[in-house]
């Protein structure tokens, strides 16, 4: 083969490690059984829960019990971000504006889709978290804070830790404390630790962070961590979206002249 | 300092816009940046300068404008193989809205590889490093050098099409550019220097992206502000190939279950 023919060489079929479908004898269009990374669907939903199904699809293997349920309470620290916050408020404006149903979640996912509060933000978090797990966090933090303005508006000191209106994420602190209590997380352990060596700074752990040391201590690669933090923080979005639809559209302020300042 | 105080920032922007860009006051007047719609804008500017515009600030020219949009109709294509129109294609199989449709492909074509908006950025940020180690006269082996390798060929973005798949778009651009009198500006120049040697060693030549991206800094725009204009340059062929599948009767390529080959674990049982 030539190496220009090589460069440029499309496979003749899609694969994938993860599904087997199995056809019907008497319509290669349709399947009777599928099997997940090797196991039959059917035995899943009979043995298995839905996270533990999830976490098979992107990992390739079935969590133990303390995984799953370390997964699932983490599921639900994040499955709702709460309306102020961008994604949800980007549904619920989708919403109350007469946006199809089924827009909303794609609406709200694309907004958490970046490197401020979104996927790319829990994938570079975990990469922090996995160049640094074996450093010292006060050390860490010392070197990591000691460059940034004292009178800076907003802290970020690195992906998956930062201040919110100049404050620590009280809320996502205690919870990353309640999962603690209540989990082996070696990693959340550390996170918490580099948490607390960085609050002078009014910076702490976000919810970036917190899935993204979870997602690294249940073996869950970058990229994944990130898109399955999408994935997690969906209920919340669709909630609050799907209220919206039912409300006028008067229902949400529209800023008068006054309130626009155009410079 | 209380807390109020140390909250400002975010105080005096609460329940308040602060723009740069524009301003609509209802039944009166729009402005594009400093342009009022009902007198400098209808009928004097064109969607594109606009769309330019309001992307970067910056108001181009008609000429450039037109060239450009010429370019736009170069990402254009209404063929469902590109990958963007196959989304556009599955999302009309699923009986979506055209907008659904064309967002999904929008975002498909959000690419390190395609689309021209992210490659847009990355090939103007990459071409613009190589004309400055030209300038400062590097070599054009150390020129292949500083970028990332592929089976011993540069990777220059814009410059991967084969030699022997000429892209059919580069002579309309060059017609049209000619045709509206915009000069052949040094990063053309260099593109078509660095093609020429790309083409004698290593079987690449300058591609629509390539070409693009020295049109745009030549016209003065950064790689950062062509990505926002051409955030959604894919969005006309994609329409196409919505079109093309909304009514049809049959689904968009079917496939048996064994036209997916399977890689993974063999059948097992849960422990």
């Amino acid at each position: 083969m030539s190496s220009k023919k090589k460069d440029f060489s499309y496979s003749e079929k899609v694969s994938t490690s993860i599904t087997k479908e199995i056809a019907s004898p008497d319509n290669p269009f349709v399947s009777v059984k599928q099997l997940i990374h090797g196991y039959d669907l059917t035995s899943l939903v009979q043995e298995r829960s839905f996270l533990d199904t999830v976490f098979l699809l992107i990992t390739g293997h079935l969590a133990t019990t303390e995984q799953e349920k370390l997964l699932n309470a983490l599921a639900v620290a994040l499955c709702n971000l709460g309306p102020r916050a961008y994604p949800c408020r980007a549904a619920m404006v989708a919403g109350v504006s007469k946006s199809n149903a089924g827009n909303l979640l794609p609406i709200g996912l694309s907004v958490a889709s970046g490197a401020d509060g979104g996927s790319k933000e829990v994938e570079e978090s975990h990469h922090f978290i996995a160049t640094h797990i074996n450093d010292d966090p006060s050390a860490l933090a010392n070197e990591l804070t000691s460059h940034l303005e004292k009178e800076s508006d907003e802290f970020v000191v690195t992906a998956g830790f930062s201040s919110q209106f100049k404050h620590p994420h009280e809320l996502y602190i205690s919870l990353a404390n309640t999962l603690l209590e209540q989990h082996q997380c070696h990693t959340l352990e550390w996170a918490l630790l580099f948490s607390q060596a960085i609050s002078h700074t009014g910076a702490s752990i976000n919810p970036c962070g917190l899935a993204a040391a979870v997602l690294f201590d249940l073996g869950i690669p970058a990229r994944e961590s990130g898109v399955l933090y999408q994935f997690l923080i969906a209920p919340g979005i669709l909630a609050h979206g799907l209220e919206q639809t039912h409300k006028p559209i008067t229902s949400i302020p529209f800023l008068s002249d006054d309130k626009y300042e155009f410079n | 300092m209380s807390l109020i105080n140390d909250l400002k920032l975010w105080q005096s922007s609460r329940l308040k816009i602060s723009s740069e860009t524009g301003f609509w006051k209802g039944g009166n007047d729009t402005w594009f940046s400093t342009l009022s719609m009902k007198d400098q804008v209808i009928g004097k500017l064109s969607y594109i300068q606009i769309l330019v515009l309001n992307a970067t600030g910056k108001l181009p020219s008609k000429d450039f404008a037109s060239w450009l949009e010429i370019n736009l109709i170069g990402l254009s294509y209404p063929d469902s193989r590109i990958w963007c129109n196959q989304i556009a294609a599955y999302s009309a199989c699923a009986s979506n809205t055209p907008s659904s449709a064309v967002a999904a492909a929008i975002l498909g074509a959000d690419s390190r590889a395609y689309g021209g908006s992210q490659t847009s950025e990355s090939g103007m940020n990459q071409l613009n490093e190589a004309f400055i180690r030209r300038q400062n006269g590097d070599s054009w082996d150390t020129i292949c050098q500083s970028v990332p390798n592929r089976n011993g060929k540069p990777m220059f973005i814009g410059f991967a099409r084969p030699v022997d798949k000429d892209d059919e778009r580069i002579q309309p651009y060059e017609t049209s550019r000619k045709s509206l009198n915009l000069v052949k500006g040094q990063y053309l120049t260099f593109a078509f220097e660095l093609s020429q040697h790309l083409t004698e060693h290593y079987s690449l030549a300058v591609n629509s992206g390539g070409y693009a991206n020295a049109m745009f800094l030549d016209h003065g725009f950064t790689g950062t502000e062509a990505a926002r204009v051409k955030s959604y340059a894919i969005s006309a062929g994609a329409i196409a190939s919505y079109r093309d599948n909304i009514k049809r009767t049959t689904s968009f390529l079917p496939q048996h279950c064994d036209d997916i080959h399977y890689t993974g674990h063999a059948p097992r049982e849960l422990p």
